[in-house]
């Protein structure tokens, strides 16, 4: 491929984020200015900025070798992205968001008026957050060595230098900006390769009977090779990430009102299946037809796709589309490390339980040598990263959900929910998953059973059930911003803690 | 029976029980909006 079609068509890219890294930084007064950018934006903006930052480089590239070699529906499942966005509509998004939060880990701290667990969920989104940035930057470094012919390493710093610089400046309203833009360029670099993948592979119907025909199975509810038990197991894990992924579920702090966090939901919704039916299912089908026997490995199944398919600056255009889906989800993740080590461990759980008191200029300079120090940090574990990184990448998901789902999902439901029995589940589903994981990479046979994230939610869920009915609820003061009604019972309204901002 | 290239399983597996589900989340919002929803 030509290297000049890859400057020019990046060169373009580049440009724009750094216009609205300045544009952005010029806003930046507070801290609330940079971790939720004064929570302004509507539903048109909040639809975009959460599709960006959901699907990264990674839903492409590994989904399309992912697809092509499981096949394209058992890969995919949808039931369960709905389901986990309808949890979030239905019971986390208009609480998350009138209470004014910043990050995941306020509410675990506010809902639940503990200290120890604010800062065990920040430990969590900061450690899981860096555990996944590395994968993106890799993953990053990879496409931009293939677009702009730089080596690998250069193409990291390029990378992260850009994501860097427009998150410690810019915070949220850059990330959001740059998302809405970045949302444009992987659209536009999947939809590139649409006539040509039509021409070579037919229409949908059409590349998906080929695929079948090659793989018998590939287009069956279970692939080529899934058993029931693994697809149960994928769905659940797939519905309790999404509603509990932090890029989506934090997106919520940020809309103008609860309605807009609420309205934002099914559109970004169906945007992401649609997205996904094409460049997985589609375009997997297409890679398998068309150049699967001939790869060294299947993550090349896409850019061997692009490059059989499309010209030198067509090429350029997808692969920047997809360096713009790695970097939609690496800056959301950069400001979401940064909030909970700079917002939740330094601000909340160090100075300000000291009685220090520290202008907000001062927490706002913090906060973005925060950012730029994970960004610096996440790079140098990107540049030689051990196996076990890379490994756990793919469990983070589980994790999160793990630690984050009932402590959500009864917290914001059963007013009951008391803060020992949430540390307990969050702790104690955070180490089973963690735990399970570990046996599993150790290639422990009967780990191997059952994914790592039904134990952790079992122990979860058992925990928070069984001590609640014997541990104090939550101080009245911390609920009334929860369950108002009842809150009200127990004091008066004025009472309520006042509004963080 | 094939729909789209997908056997009547598949179909409604990855297209319209998720659908479904959307539509639902769209009528959840649509009460929101008037008012019979909190």
């Amino acid at each position: 491929m030509s290297h000049a079609a890859g400057f020019v068509v990046f060169g373009a890219y580049l440009l724009t984020m750094v216009l609205i890294g300045l544009a952005s930084g010029k806003q930046q007064q507070t801290t609330a200015d940079l971790w939720v950018a004064g929570r302004r934006f509507g539903t048109p903006v909040m639809v975009l900025g959460i599709m960006a930052a959901i699907m990264h480089g990674g839903s492409i590239l590994s989904g399309v070798a992912f697809a092509a070699a499981f096949g394209g529906v058992a890969i995919l499942p949808f039931i369960s992205f709905a389901l986990g966005f309808l949890v979030i509509l239905m019971f986390f998004a208009r609480k998350l968001r009138d209470m004014q939060a910043f990050t995941l880990s306020d509410y675990m701290g506010e809902r639940f008026d503990s200290l120890p667990l604010r800062a065990f969920s920040a430990l969590v989104v900061a450690l899981s957050s860096i555990v996944y940035l590395i994968a993106q930057i890799r993953g990053m470094g990879l496409i931009l060595e293939s677009l702009l012919g730089f080596s690998f390493v250069t193409s990291m710093v390029l990378g992260t230098a850009l994501f860097v610089f427009y998150v410690a400046l810019g915070g949220m309203l850059a990330v959001i900006w740059t998302n809405v833009a970045q949302f444009l360029f992987m659209w536009l670099g999947l939809l590139i390769l649409m006539p040509a993948a039509y021409a070579a592979a037919g229409g949908f119907a059409t590349a998906l009977e080929r695929a079948e025909a090659v793989v018998p199975g590939w287009t069956s509810v279970l692939g080529t090779r899934w058993t029931w038990g693994y697809l149960l197991s994928w769905w659940l894990v797939w519905f309790v990430a999404y509603a509990t992924r932090i890029e989506l579920i934090t997106k919520v702090f940020i809309a103008r009102d609860s309605k807009v966090a609420r309205y934002a939901l099914p559109t970004t919704c169906l945007l992401v299946m649609v997205f996904l039916l094409y460049g997985n299912v589609y375009l997997g089908a297409a890679a398998r037809v068309l150049v699967w026997d001939g790869l060294a490995i299947p993550d090349q199944a896409f850019p061997a796709l692009a490059k059989r398919l499309l010209g030198p600056t067509t090429t350029a255009i997808a692969l920047t589309g997809i360096a713009s889906a790695a970097m939609s989800t690496t800056d959301s993740l950069l400001l979401l490390s940064g909030a909970a080590i700079a917002h939740d461990l330094l601000r909340k759980c160090c100075f300000e339980p000291r009685g220090i008191e520290k202008p907000e200029s001062y927490y706002l300079a913090v906060s973005r040598a925060v950012i730029v120090l994970v960004g610096v940090v996440s790079f140098a574990l990107a540049l030689k990263t051990p196996e076990l990184i890379l490994a756990l990448v793919s469990y983070a998901v589980a994790m999160i959900g793990a630690t984050f789902f009932f402590p959500l999902l009864l917290g914001l439901t059963w007013r009951r929910t008391s803060p020992a029995a949430a540390l307990a589940s969050s702790v104690g589903g955070f180490l089973t998953t963690a735990t399970w994981t570990g046996l599993t990479l150790a290639k422990v046979g009967w780990a191997g059973a059952l994914h790592p994230i039904v134990p952790g939610l079992a122990v979860a869920l058992l925990l928070i059930l069984g001590l609640t009915p014997f541990t104090r609820p939550a101080p009245a003061e911390a609920l009334a911003r929860f369950f108002p009604q009842a809150g009200a019972a127990a004091q008066p309204a004025h009472a309520a803690r006042p509004a963080r901002e | 029976m094939h729909i789209i290239g997908l056997p009547w399983d598949s179909f409604l597996v990855l297209i319209a029980i998720p659908l479904a589900i959307v539509a639902h989340q769209y009528y959840v919002c649509w009460q929101i909006k008037t008012g019979r929803r909190e």
